[in-house]
């Protein structure tokens, strides 16, 4: 049976995401997908679903849902205060909700990004392989209000799943290794960026901009493919940490890579958090 | 790592688990137009569909994004392969095309401004624009924004320090060296010289960017009367703009 939930209020900054649109990268695509990949699995395997299947990522204050049919839920990420009908519901943990239920998030108290995954999934319209939001590819950036989303009750998985969830971490390390322009820079500027603290400006789901010490240079270089995770020196000095909706190219230097667990750690912090960064070797799992 | 073959070396490395860059900077650029290096991404990616996502050219270099890590003989094996396209014999189908661009002064504030108001040195501008040929180069920024190239230095007009807060679908930019078309309405650091009633961004089409790497455009001038009579009609939104192809021979 196919029914839908219907967005009360949206919250402060809510889209849905799968895990991304890839394939069109070569004509400026951004690939999109969950900014705290390990809080959006997390939500996916609390309802039983695969790993793919779209959510909502709400940022600051979450959003108020209304159910026409019952439904497996699961709400992740940062530290925040869940209602069902008024009444508190656990993060991290799944739970029921049925017809006329009203489920609200509120403002993160710890964090900044939270994930709620419906078992069977949502399904907005899906654009060019993906039911991540990003204008204009979709038409929408963000859910509004009043609008309806189907929910796929075929599939349901009414057992609860219990796993073990890590809680979140606060930290101020983010581990990256070498970017490809990181041997070219010199040793004393290396030595600065590693040992220096870095204070979380301006960010968004496209980047996050990390400022704090003198890095003005004069680095000046064609542009060149950027992806997630990509940290760039700009001349004013500022380092742009490229999110998931960022370009794909940039014309900025590419000095290092935040690996995939810091990216999911990183999208957890908000404008002020200071930073650090720990060189690590690549390590892939194969 | 380094890798030769016959003639051509070519130096790749690893940037993050899953994707290889691969240098073009040496002897295999030489054969390297934009059109050949654009050819090489579509083939290469049609080719390794089942383990490649994505390949993204740049001026110096392509990025291959894969699926899962690459294995050390899948990564030999499309290392040969390119080795391969650059050996053969290569025929690339290519567009012209030929933008028509309202200059009048709403649509070309910026312009206006980097000549201090000086009416004469802005149609000189102008005159000099509509003769230019440029290449597409690549898409960045905005999906559906392509980077041309060909702007004699004379017209250089440097990006803005801060970048305004809206700048309408259709406007034809400069920024630096390069020359682009805005594919929707969004905030942007490039000088806005004129505007194009065609749409360069399709959501509903698949592909969604019609025009190719490697393709050449001149753009002409049309009046503002024009313009208003092509966006009344409202017909162009799914329209094209005119092209003829032509053949490159590597």
């Amino acid at each position: 049976m196919k029914s839908f939930i219907k967005i009360i209020d949206p919250g402060y900054y809510t889209s849905i995401q799968d895990l991304g649109r890839y394939g069109y990268r070569e004509m400026g695509f951004p690939v999109s997908g969950p900014m705290d990949y390990n809080s959006f699995t997390n939500a996916n395997k609390l309802v039983g679903n695969s790993s793919n299947e779209a959510v909502l990522e709400s940022t600051l204050k979450g959003p108020k849902i209304l159910f026409s049919s019952s439904c497996i839920v699961a709400v992740t990420g940062a530290d925040v205060s869940i209602y069902k009908n008024g009444n508190p519901v656990e993060l991290n943990k799944s739970f029921h909700c049925e017809l006329g239920d009203i489920l609200e998030i509120g403002v993160v108290k710890k964090g900044f990004r939270n994930y709620i995954g419906f078992g069977g999934g949502i399904f907005p319209e899906k654009v060019f392989g993906s039911y991540s939001q990003y204008h204009p590819i979709t038409i929408d950036s963000t859910i509004k209000k009043g609008q309806n989303f189907l929910i796929n009750t075929i599939n349901r998985n009414l057992e609860h799943k219990k796993i073990k969830i890590k809680k979140l971490d606060f930290n101020q390390t983010i581990e990256v290794y070498k970017g490809p322009f990181w041997d070219k820079i010199e040793n004393s500027l290396k030595n600065k960026i590693l040992n220096s603290e870095f204070k979380i400006g301006s960010n968004n789901r496209m980047a996050y901009v990390l400022s704090g010490i003198d890095l003005k240079n004069k680095i000046s270089l064609l542009s060149t493919s950027v992806m997630p995770g990509t940290v760039q020196l700009t001349p004013k000095g500022d380092l742009l940490v490229v999110m998931r909706d960022g370009q794909v190219t940039g014309g900025y230097p590419r000095i290092l890579q935040v690996t995939e667990d810091s990216q999911s750690k990183i999208s957890q912090f908000a404008t002020g958090k200071l930073i650090r960064f720990k060189l690590v070797n690549m390590v892939c799992l194969t | 790592m380094r890798s030769k073959f016959n003639n051509f070396c070519m130096n790749y490395f690893n940037f993050g688990c899953k994707t290889i860059v691969i240098d073009l900077k040496n002897e295999i650029s030489k054969k390297g137009s934009v059109a050949w290096k654009s050819q090489l991404c579509i083939s290469l990616k049609k080719e390794f569909q089942n383990i490649i996502y994505d390949v993204v050219y740049s001026f110096s270099e392509i990025t291959i994004f894969f699926k899962q890590k690459p294995s050390s003989f899948e990564t030999k094996k499309i290392i040969l392969w390119i080795k391969e396209f650059a050996l053969k014999k290569q025929n690339i189908i290519r567009s012209s095309w030929e933008i028509p661009i309202c200059f009048d002064h709403i649509f070309s504030e910026d312009l206006l401004n980097h000549n201090k108001g000086n009416l004469l040195a802005f149609d000189l501008y102008i005159k000099e624009f509509v003769k230019c040929e440029f290449e597409v180069h690549h898409y960045g920024f905005l999906p559906g924004f392509f980077y041309s190239t060909g702007l004699p230095n004379r017209l250089h007009i440097p990006r803005k320090m801060t970048p305004v807060k809206s700048v309408d679908s259709g406007t034809l930019a400069v920024g630096d060296s390069y020359v682009g078309i805005y594919p929707q309405l969004s905030p942007g650091g490039w000088n806005r010289i004129g505007k194009t009633y065609y749409s360069f961004f399709k959501r509903e089409s698949n592909p969604p960017c019609f025009i190719l790497p490697g393709d050449k455009i001149k753009f002409n001038s049309i009046s503002l009367k024009e313009y208003k009579i092509e966006i009344e009609n409202f017909c162009n939104l799914n329209k094209i703009p005119k092209s003829s192809y032509f053949e490159i021979i590597y």
